[in-house]
């Protein structure tokens, strides 16, 4: 059904092109070369972050494929997806470079980002989150209610290295001390046996853990910092302004209301 | 067999609960749908307790006035409350160093899925910037407003039993120091009351069994058997603390009774058990009035001593603070030790004297006072003492009213003993 849908979509975009005029007018730049290529090449983490991109090859599905694939109806062309990159941040620079015309790979609007790539308007907008150790939020507490203590922040934090978060950390616990760590579940595993204080991802993920490692209710605490929000965007290179229209569009009419309800229910039909 | 005789028997009534108990395991749906039977039960003894209440405290503060050796008692009573939180929080701690269990990783691993199950969508939200609400500011003298009533209509009305027993007190005192004509005919007319209240719960007594069964089916059924299983350990750990005070309490009454074992047994037997089925210590102040003064124990002191001892000193709430704060220990691997034991003791003697006047889950939450002094986190485990609390509940209030039916017979003059004490 969803194929039939897509072929569809695909003629309609055929007949769309066929209504333009066949004008000498130039075509904007960077869709021209990407017409040229006949391919739009998108650049995902190569670690599964489900439901927004999970699986290899056919497989491959998830909310961020879906937004890739409907991008590529429109233009009209194949999507390619790129899955080398280690981290959240190679991906950036994946586009940065031009390795790639674009990033949906649910990634996290950041400052430093901002200064490389441009970013579409969001199109998940996520809570940043703290899973605390429980131990340590009593022992540090010292008659203080749990969120001063978040403010003067000053255990060890952990995150995926190279990530948005790890730009977060530095910016809202400048006390704390910082930990990078490339596995999220090996960090999952220290919060809860107490080595580091805190882990710090957006509630979507942190929410995720109550369903992956449901015992970690005990030894751990999930905070939600709801004045500090995580900006979840498609990256495109800097002269890409055209595309970035499109996926705008894209974004505005067919993924427009996304939440975090809406994304937990997805992540557990995936399952 | 006469039928008011066989409502009565306690192989009746240990049916019943024996009954209640299948019943909630194997029809927890339906043993649900009979739990009104057992709140309108609790209701029509509880309606009848306050006027009781009222009567036999005025009544017992106006004699005891009148009599000589008042003195005595008040400093009985101070000793003896003391005494028994000590002891309550020792039999605590004690029962913890006994049954001390190992806290296995597959253990933890259960015990975090059910906190996981159980503690649904209360996760905190917290901002970073934006102003948070300040939290109300700790006055230590607050602890005392509650002890202190400032409208008796509005207490009754509202069942703050400690207020009553408190404005009884003052009353009382006033009242025995008038020499007057009414003074007498209140007394009179006070007595009165006391006696119907005594023959409306005689006659509930009828009732007991269909209540019992009623009452502990709803309380197997919710709790279910699925968690036992899993807070095994804890449930074992307050039931032999439970059962240590109630066999030390027993011993006691019976050393100072000066009666065969037996008697003694079958005269405090009913109190017990209208302690476990309803968990109100407040039901239970006739049965144990009634149990106390047919063990010869002077009836004035009796009728001061035990609404007071009920509803103030808190002993079966001690021995749960210390048990539920080591068991939280255990859980997040903190050693305790000799000093991590003196806090849970005085921890819980203080947490004790926090919760008077609380019921119910606020009594439970009150542990959070002992875990604080260790700087444990109480939150996640505590959702887990409110699942079994049902249950917990029962050995609270039963170790809680037997515990205190001894100290009033440390308390009370025995009419056997004080020939020969004396």
């Amino acid at each position: 059904m969803k194929k039939l849908f897509s072929t569809l979509l695909l003629l309609v975009s055929f007949a769309v092109q066929a209504q333009v005029p066949n004008s000498t007018a130039p075509v904007p730049p960077d869709i021209a070369a990407i017409k040229k290529r006949n391919v739009l090449v998108v650049a995902m983490n190569k670690k599964d972050s489900p439901p927004f991109f999970s699986g290899q090859g056919d497989d491959l599905r998830g909310l961020d494929v879906d937004i890739a694939r409907r991008v590529g109806v429109l233009l009209g062309v194949p999507v390619e997806f790129r899955r080398d990159a280690e981290s959240f941040n190679e991906v950036v620079e994946q586009i940065r470079t031009g390795k790639a015309d674009i990033a949906i790979s649910k990634l996290s609007v950041t400052g430093p980002r901002l200064q490389a790539v441009r970013f579409s308007t969001p199109y998940v907008k996520l809570k940043q989150s703290l899973i605390i150790n429980r131990l340590w939020l009593s022992a540090n507490a010292k008659g203080r209610e749990p969120y001063e203590i978040i403010r003067n922040f000053d255990g060890r934090i952990s995150f995926i290295r190279n990530s948005s978060y790890d730009t977060f950390a530095r910016v809202n616990f400048p006390n704390a001390t910082f930990v990078p760590d490339d596995s999220w579940d090996n960090i999952i595993k220290n919060v809860m046996d107490g080595s580091i204080a805190a882990a710090y991802r957006d509630e979507f993920e942190n929410k995720k853990i109550s369903f992956e490692k449901p015992e970690a209710a005990l030894s751990t605490k999930t905070i939600v910092i709801s004045d500090a929000v995580d900006n979840i965007a498609a990256a495109v290179p800097y002269s890409s302004t055209h595309l970035l229209s499109v996926v705008d569009y894209v974004i505005r009419n067919d993924f427009g209301n996304i939440d975090t309800k809406k994304l937990m229910k997805m992540y557990k039909e995936s399952k | 067999m006469n039928i008011k005789t066989f409502l009565t028997s306690p192989w009746t009534i240990l049916s019943s609960i024996l009954l209640g108990v299948a019943a909630g395991i194997y029809l927890p749906a339906e043993s649900m749908t009979l739990e009104p039977i057992g709140s309108i039960y609790i209701s029509l003894l509880k309606v009848v307790v306050l006027p009781f209440l009222l009567a036999t405290i005025l009544v017992g503060v106006m004699t005891l006035l009148q009599k000589e050796g008042s003195q005595n008692m008040i400093k009985k009573i101070v000793i003896g409350f003391v005494g028994s939180m000590f002891l309550a929080a020792v039999i605590g701690v004690g029962s913890v160093v006994l049954t001390g269990s190992e806290m296995t990783p597959e253990k933890k691993t259960q015990l975090g899925v059910l906190v996981n199950t159980k503690d649904t969508g209360s996760e905190m939200s917290i901002t970073l910037k934006e102003p948070m609400p300040e939290p109300p500011a700790v006055n230590p003298l607050q602890m005392a407003e509650k002890f202190i009533p400032d409208n008796i209509f509005k207490s009754l009305d509202m069942g703050e039993s400690l207020k009553v027993v408190i404005f009884c007190l003052i009353f009382g005192i006033a009242l025995g120091k008038i020499k007057s004509e009414g003074q007498k005919m209140l007394t009179n007319i006070l007595q009165s009351i006391q006696q119907a209240s005594i023959s409306i719960f005689k006659f509930l007594n009828y009732f007991l069994p269909f209540a019992l069964l009623a009452m502990i089916s709803a309380q197997v059924g919710k709790v279910g058997v699925g968690i036992f299983g899993t807070m095994l350990d804890f449930i074992v750990q307050q039931a032999v603390g439970g059962i240590a005070v109630i066999v030390l309490a027993t011993v006691y009454i019976w050393y100072k009774a000066r009666q065969p074992i037996m008697e003694v047994i079958h005269a405090v037997q009913e109190t017990i058990i209208v302690a476990v089925s309803s968990r109100s210590s407040l039901a239970c102040i006739p049965y144990a009035q009634e149990a106390l003064t047919r063990l010869k124990f002077d009836r004035s002191g009796v009728e001061l001593t035990v609404p007071l001892s009920f509803t103030v000193n808190r002993i079966g709430s001690i021995v749960y603070y210390a048990i539920a704060t080591a068991f939280i220990a255990n859980i997040y691997d903190m050693p305790l030790g000799v000093t991590g034991l003196l806090v849970i003791l005085f921890g819980s003697i203080l947490a004790g004297l926090a919760s008077a006047g609380t019921t119910g889950i606020l009594t439970v939450a009150t542990v959070a006072v002992v875990c604080d002094l260790l700087r444990l986190p109480s939150e996640a485990v505590l959702v887990l003492f409110i699942a079994v609390d049902p249950l917990m509940d029962m050995i609270r209030t039963a170790s809680h009213v037997h515990g205190n039916v001894a100290v009033t017979a440390y308390v009370c003059d025995n009419e056997r003993n004080v020939s020969q004490s004396t």
